[in-house]
């Protein structure tokens, strides 16, 4: 049975009480500086904070850790915990053989956490452990009504746990147990002089917690002797992670630090700090909140985080391959770490990961529907694929035991991998709109992406019903942006679309094609372009744009078109409110037309049914502009140079003279 | 003088409106394609106004008073000059406010003037649905083929009223190639096609027509199929499978269209489809 220990502090004479002590220091971060930085320390004796020296003793005593799973048979296993009809059990799958190689009813409430002889999960109040080659159970720890676990970790064939009684910021207690992995019987426990404190992690007989949210303890595996403790000094610290490649400690979305002398006292600036600037849509955890027992379940942050492994040459640290990998629930994305632009991105089919990990060689990952996966960490390829054959299992969380672990072959092996484009692509036209920030973000990476395809596809994306209005502009902006010569006929094809009731045909965003043909410019979309002015459905703020357009694109060919626009509508009160449309019309003509533009702004500039608006503008747009600067149109229509700039304001205004 | 430079204008104006390379309603009309032959006919029949009260009115409609704009928009319509058309012409051209332009429309429909095809046109795009549908049963007069393709663009009007109107032109017009379009209107539920469509359907497209059964309001397809039992050109087994179809929809639209091909027809018309539609009537009369 677990049983806490009224903890005191050993540093402090005359035993003032745990409690007290831990209230004080909680009163601020400076008190709690100034107490660490003269040589204090919490009310247990967990070694002294912030000391180079003691953290590199520390780290010195651990063994060396081999980069290869956790069990004793060295296989790449995938533990699962199962639901549905069946209930909740626990299956072993072994990733190389594609075997199952046992599964067990066993009701969870913590995730599995692999030794090499056991594996151990919480199921309530209670630790179990399972024969890992079998899956028997070999024995149970309870923990006593009114302590809570906190969380657990194993090393070899140790298990550690952190348990706390009482409330975590003030009066609660809490203290670390080592158990026999073989029997589950006691092989130490420690006091942990506060209640503030997380699950641990270890590794090469080190085992790490982190505790009073800055702080990280270190103490001996085999004894519980307190060896050091780290000092994250410009942040929170929530996790702690014992890898092959060293320790890791860091708050979730803050970035991490590799443990080592330099980061006793945890400072950004430091060589093991690791962050990366990922884009706004990604949920930046490095790993799970430690000190929130309810975590140690598999949960949605299974499904949405951030998988990394580190390379480590000394005290500095940097991001395997360069790159790290977000899972997004169904997608996953390779970033470069230090940039944060997408190397490449996965789309698993219709149903999510719930669980994945970094093998240091692969990702791997379980789908909720029985998949199981592999993709390569630096592309983004998937390596393995594997089906729980149709029993419709229900997967609902899983740990990978797989250090190391690579698939070779596999069933995809020979297959193509769709490009980042498609790839792309494809999560814009997921249906699924709850991961509506990520197709955001895929059609912004797609925007970057040069060529023709995918200039058709933003623009398949502007016609689309239903699309999302964020997604759409995301599209419309990259199209214009994206000057691509080669997709002119694209273009003018969109462009040739008109909304038909019939067919359910709708023209595209043609506010985007006209700024897009208009920056080219592409003269080729001219007259589909005009071909709007005279459809009902054209919105008038549409008509800015193509009137701006075509005269970017000095098209005169339309000038017919847009007279035709100017004079329908110059006297419609539905102008009056907004006169824009009429406006850039007025423009056009002004700009590009001749004798007979200039004609017919002058007579609408006149005539006092004209909307004022329209008449001011005519007005300002012909004193404004040049006549014949483009070389006058004679009235049926055919070119004639300039000669007498004044000649078309005489030819009509005969009464003036 | 104002008003010269206005008639100055209204003549480059109009100038621009029938010149050949021009574009009113360059979307639909190629102006290479031959007169009107008929309508023109029909001008130069009527009598003629004089260069006096042409002026007179040319000066209203270039006005500001638009009740005598109106009136005088009116009074050109009703007349039916020969030459009145090419000032209502003018007044659409150059563009005026919305219940001028509707008249101006109603106007150049009852001249049935050929010259005013173009702008007629023009107007059947405005963004305006009253005055889109003003401008398609205006076109629906005009024989000419270059206002098919007005119609059948407008088919696919989002307005149903103007989808009606174009529906019901083309029905008029006996134009077979909007069949298909219509059909789909009528597939989609489409009040405003389902009488056309009758109208103009062949016979041949009867059990297609049956089979939206279901899948459509009854009213809508009791309409097409009542439409369809009207026409002469339906042979007598194709009257008894539309009877037949008929009696087996509920609802009003279906009675009205059985009683309606009953009353079409003499009472000593001993044909069997009639019978069988006197026979559902009366089925129906006992109904509560």
């Amino acid at each position: 049975m677990i049983r806490l220990v009224q903890a005191r502090c050993p540093s402090v004479r005359g035993g003032a009480s745990l409690v007290a002590r831990t209230a004080k220091c909680a009163v601020a971060f400076g008190v709690v500086l100034a107490v660490v930085f003269a040589g204090g320390c919490g009310q247990a004796d967990l070694g002294r904070a912030g000391s180079p020296d003691a953290i590199a003793a520390a780290l010195g005593r651990s063994t060396v850790v081999v980069g290869r799973p956790m069990n004793r048979a060295g296989r790449p296993i995938a533990y699962l915990a199962l639901g549905g009809a069946r209930g909740a059990r626990l299956m072993a799958f072994d990733l190389e053989r594609s075997t199952v190689l046992w599964t067990v009813k066993a009701p969870m409430t913590g995730r599995v956490v692999a030794g090499a002889s056991v594996v151990t999960y919480a199921d309530g109040g209670v630790l179990v452990a399972r024969d890992g080659t079998t899956g028997a159970e070999r024995w149970r720890s309870d923990v006593p009504a009114g302590e809570h676990l906190v969380g657990y970790a194993m090393d070899g064939d140790t298990v550690y746990f952190v348990a706390r009684r009482g409330r975590e910021l003030r009066g609660g207690e809490a203290e670390i147990v080592a158990l026999d992995g073989s029997s589950g019987s006691v092989l130490w426990r420690r006091a942990l002089g506060s209640a503030n404190v997380a699950a641990p992690d270890a590794r090469g007989g080190i085992v790490a917690v982190p505790n009073r949210s800055q702080f990280v303890s270190l103490m001996d595996g085999r004894t519980g002797e307190p060896l050091g403790q780290v000092l994250s000094k410009q942040q929170a610290v929530d996790f702690v992670r014992a890898l092959p490649e060293g320790f890791f400690y860091g708050y979730g979305s803050d970035g991490f630090f590799l443990m080592s002398a330099d980061t006793a006292v945890g400072v950004r600036s430091a060589p093991g700090y690791l962050h990366v600037p990922f884009p706004p849509f990604v949920r930046s955890v490095y790993h799970f909140d430690m000190y929130r027992p309810e975590l140690m379940d598999y949960s949605a942050i299974d499904r949405n985080r951030v998988l990394w492994r580190a390379k480590v040459e000394g005290t500095r640290a940097s991001f395997a391959d360069g790159t790290v990998c977000v899972l997004d629930f169904r997608f996953f994305f390779g970033f470069d770490a230090a940039s944060g632009t997408l190397r490449w991105a996965y789309n698993n089919p219709v149903v999510e990961a719930i669980g994945a990990a970094h093998t240091g060689a692969a990702i791997v990952f379980a789908t909720a529907d029985g998949d199981l996966g592999a993709l390569d960490p630096r592309t983004g390829q998937r390596m393995y694929r594997f089906h729980l054959a149709g029993q419709g299992e229900i997967v609902t969380g899983a740990t990978f035991d797989a250090e190391g672990y690579a698939p070779h072959g596999g069933d995809i092996g020979a297959s193509a991998s769709p490009s980042l484009a498609d790839v792309l692509s494809s999560i814009v036209w997921d249906p699924d709109r709850r991961f509506f920030e990520v197709q955001t973000f895929a059609v912004d990476q797609l925007s970057r992406i040069p060529g023709r395809a995918v200039t058709a596809a933003l623009l398949k994306m502007l016609s689309q019903e239903g699309m999302p209005p964020a997604i759409v502009n995301r599209a419309a902006r990259a199209l214009g942006e994206r000057k691509d010569p080669e997709a002119v006929d694209l273009f003018v094809d969109a462009i040739r679309v008109h909304a038909d009731y019939v067919t359910s045909s709708k023209a595209a965003n043609l506010d985007v094609l006209a700024r897009a043909v208009g920056a080219l410019p592409a003269t080729q979309a001219a007259e589909p372009l005009a071909a709007h002015l005279r459809l009902p459905e054209t919105e008038p703020s549409t008509v800015v744009e193509i009137a701006r357009a075509l005269k970017t694109m000095r098209a005169r060919e339309t000038l017919p078109a847009l007279r035709d626009y100017l004079t329908m509508y110059r006297a419609d009160s539905t102008y009056e409110g907004d006169p824009s449309a009429l406006w850039a019309v007025v423009d056009a003509l002004a700009e590009m037309g001749g004798v007979a533009e200039r004609e017919l702004l002058l007579y609408l500039a006149e005539d006092q049914r004209t909307l004022p608006a329209v008449r001011q503008r005519a007005h300002h747009a012909l004193t404004q502009t040049a006549p014949g600067s483009e070389g006058t149109t004679d009235r049926l229509g055919s070119k004639a140079p300039a000669t007498d700039p004044s000649g078309a304001a005489r030819a009509v205004s005969p009464a003036r003279d | 003088m104002v008003t010269n430079n206005w008639r100055v204008v209204i003549g480059l104006t109009c100038c621009l409106l029938t010149a050949p390379g021009a574009t009113w309603g360059a979307v639909a009309f190629d102006r290479s394609m031959a007169p009107v032959h008929l309508s023109s006919a029909g001008r130069a029949r009527r009598p003629l106004l004089g260069t006096d009260e042409l002026d007179r009115l040319r000066d209203v409609l270039a006005g500001t008073d638009q009740t005598a704009i109106l009136a005088a928009i009116q009074a050109l319509g009703d007349g039916g000059a020969g030459n009145a058309a090419p000032l209502l012409v003018e007044v659409l051209a150059v563009g005026a406010p919305v219940p001028v332009t509707v008249a101006a429309i109603d106007a150049l429909k009852k001249l049935r003037d050929p010259t005013s095809v173009e702008v007629l046109a023009l107007y059947a795009g405005n963004r305006g649905p009253e005055i889109r549908r003003h401008a398609v049963e205006a076109l629906g007069i005009f024989a000419d083929g270059r206002v098919v393709p007005v119609l059948m663009d407008r088919l696919g009007d989002a307005v149903v009223e103007v989808r009606g109107a174009a529906a019901q032109a083309l029905a008029t017009r006996g134009e077979k190639t909007a069949t298909p379009r219509m059909l789909a209107l009528l597939r989609r539920n489409d009040a405003a096609v389902a009488g056309p469509l009758g109208a103009l359907a062949p016979i041949s497209l009867l059990s297609e027509i049956s089979e939206l059964r279901g899948g459509i309001a009854d009213d809508n397809l009791a309409t097409t199929l009542g439409e369809l039992l009207k026409r002469r050109d339906v042979p007598e087994s194709g009257r008894m499978e539309i009877v037949k179809a008929l009696s087996g929809i509920p609802g009003p639209a279906a009675t009205t269209a059985l009683i309606e091909y009953v009353g079409m027809l003499p009472p000593q018309d001993r044909r069997a489809s009639r019978s069988e539609a006197q026979r559902s009537v009366d089925e129906r009369a006992k109904q509560p």
